[in-house]
């Protein structure tokens, strides 16, 4: 069987200018330039024939799917396992470089929530996925996901960055990645979709 | 069971100035990259390698030259380990320059990258460490995983970071990895590779 999950990180929203990890949910909003991403990439996989787009609750996360959700004439399912990392005591505050690059001990410390919480909610949420689901979410979502397909830890992969915006392709049947962070559909990801 | 490591080179004077460059000698190692070499080859302690391998440019053969103190192996210079040849971009300072600039520029194909770094890792039988770049690297990494540069825009090899690759059976087992992990640690001490969390 194959199941291709099509993961999506929110657009450029008004917390990844600021610098700021946080769980306000509806405050940060997407930016102009994180609108033209979800646009672009609208554009390049309206023949993926994608059936439903599912969102993170979030706000940056929710008007990123809603351009999906428009662009492709598909609807939209809000689903909780998809939500931001808890930063737990880190909420709301300035983060220099990437969550997934802190020291374990002190994120542990600080309350943010670990690598196999995320891994937890990420295979609950996969596990149910359709074929030719758009998902949008956060990175470490992200890379859970990537984590479960691969077999790699979720700390074994620093050398993998998941922009705003960008795609990463996975078959959760086929335990297969297709794609990685990346921002344009290349011809065998355009192929993937076209297989029944 | 044999496990080619990769390295990446530690920051250098080319890394901090933003520049291109593919030359043999000119970009040393900054003191923030040999202090980065210093924390992997701590890293690397308590585990056997048989033989320890590095591009010939200078911010590599630095490079394996501290990861060689903790292992106790001299560095062998492979040819096929090298900096992507930047053709008409070599020592510019064009960081951003995207695959149609580089094709214009006569710089190395990524076709032509992955093929030497898999030559170089079919010639493995033990497990070994190579000290090389984050575009080579990359581009074995990406075409064990069967994706394309487009395809892998999300793979970018920091410093000194450690991209594990079980070679027998291609599977990639870290991707820039800034540690090594329990589970790194017991499959490259022979313990069985079950996947990671």
């Amino acid at each position: 069987m194959t199941r291709r999950l099509l993961f999506i990180r929110h657009g450029e929203s008004e917390s990844n200018r600021l610098g700021l990890i946080s769980n306000c949910r509806d405050r940060y909003h997407l930016l102009e330039e994180g609108k033209e991403q979800i646009n672009f990439i609208s554009e390049h996989i309206h023949n993926f024939g994608l059936k439903v787009v599912y969102t993170s609750p979030y706000a940056r996360a929710r008007e990123s799917a809603e351009i999906i959700s428009s662009n492709l004439g598909i609807p939209i399912i809000a689903d909780e396992r998809l939500r931001e990392t808890d930063y737990g005591q880190l909420n709301n505050t300035v983060m220099v470089g990437r969550v997934i690059d802190m020291d374990p001990e002190m994120a542990r410390e600080r309350g943010v929530e670990s690598l196999e919480s995320h891994r937890l909610r990420t295979d609950s949420f996969m596990s149910g996925c359709p074929d030719r689901s758009a998902i949008v979410t956060h990175g470490l979502v992200v890379r859970a996901a990537v984590s479960i397909i691969t077999g790699i830890g979720q700390d074994e992969m620093g050398g993998i960055h998941i922009r705003p915006g960008s795609m990463t392709l996975l078959d959760a049947d086929l335990k297969k990645v297709y794609s990685i962070g990346n921002f344009l559909v290349s011809g065998r990801m355009q192929k993937t979709f076209s297989l029944d | 069971m044999s496990f080619l490591v990769l390295l990446r080179h530690g920051e250098s004077e080319s890394n901090i100035c933003g520049i291109l460059s593919s030359d043999l000698e000119g970009y040393p190692l900054t003191d923030k990259g040999r202090i980065q070499a210093a924390r992997c080859s701590h890293e690397m302690r308590g585990l056997r390698f048989g033989g320890i391998f590095t591009s010939p440019v200078q911010r590599a053969r630095e490079t394996a030259g501290i990861i060689a103190g903790e292992i106790g192996i001299a560095p062998k210079v492979d040819q096929r380990l090298i900096e992507t040849a930047m053709g008409k971009l070599n020592n510019t300072s064009a960081k951003d320059a995207i695959r149609a600039d580089r094709i214009r520029a006569g710089s190395e194909s990524w076709e032509s990258q992955a093929r030497r770094m898999r030559e170089f890792m079919a010639g493995i039988s033990e497990n070994t460490i190579a000290v090389s770049h984050a575009m080579p690297i990359r581009a074995l990494v990406s075409s064990i995983m069967e994706m394309d540069e487009i395809e892998s825009f999300g793979i970018e090899i920091g410093f000194v970071s450690i991209t594990v690759i079980d070679v027998g059976s291609e599977r990639v087992e870290s991707i820039g990895a800034r540690s090594i992990t329990p589970r790194l640690r017991s499959i490259l001490s022979g313990g069985r590779s079950e996947g990671g969390a």
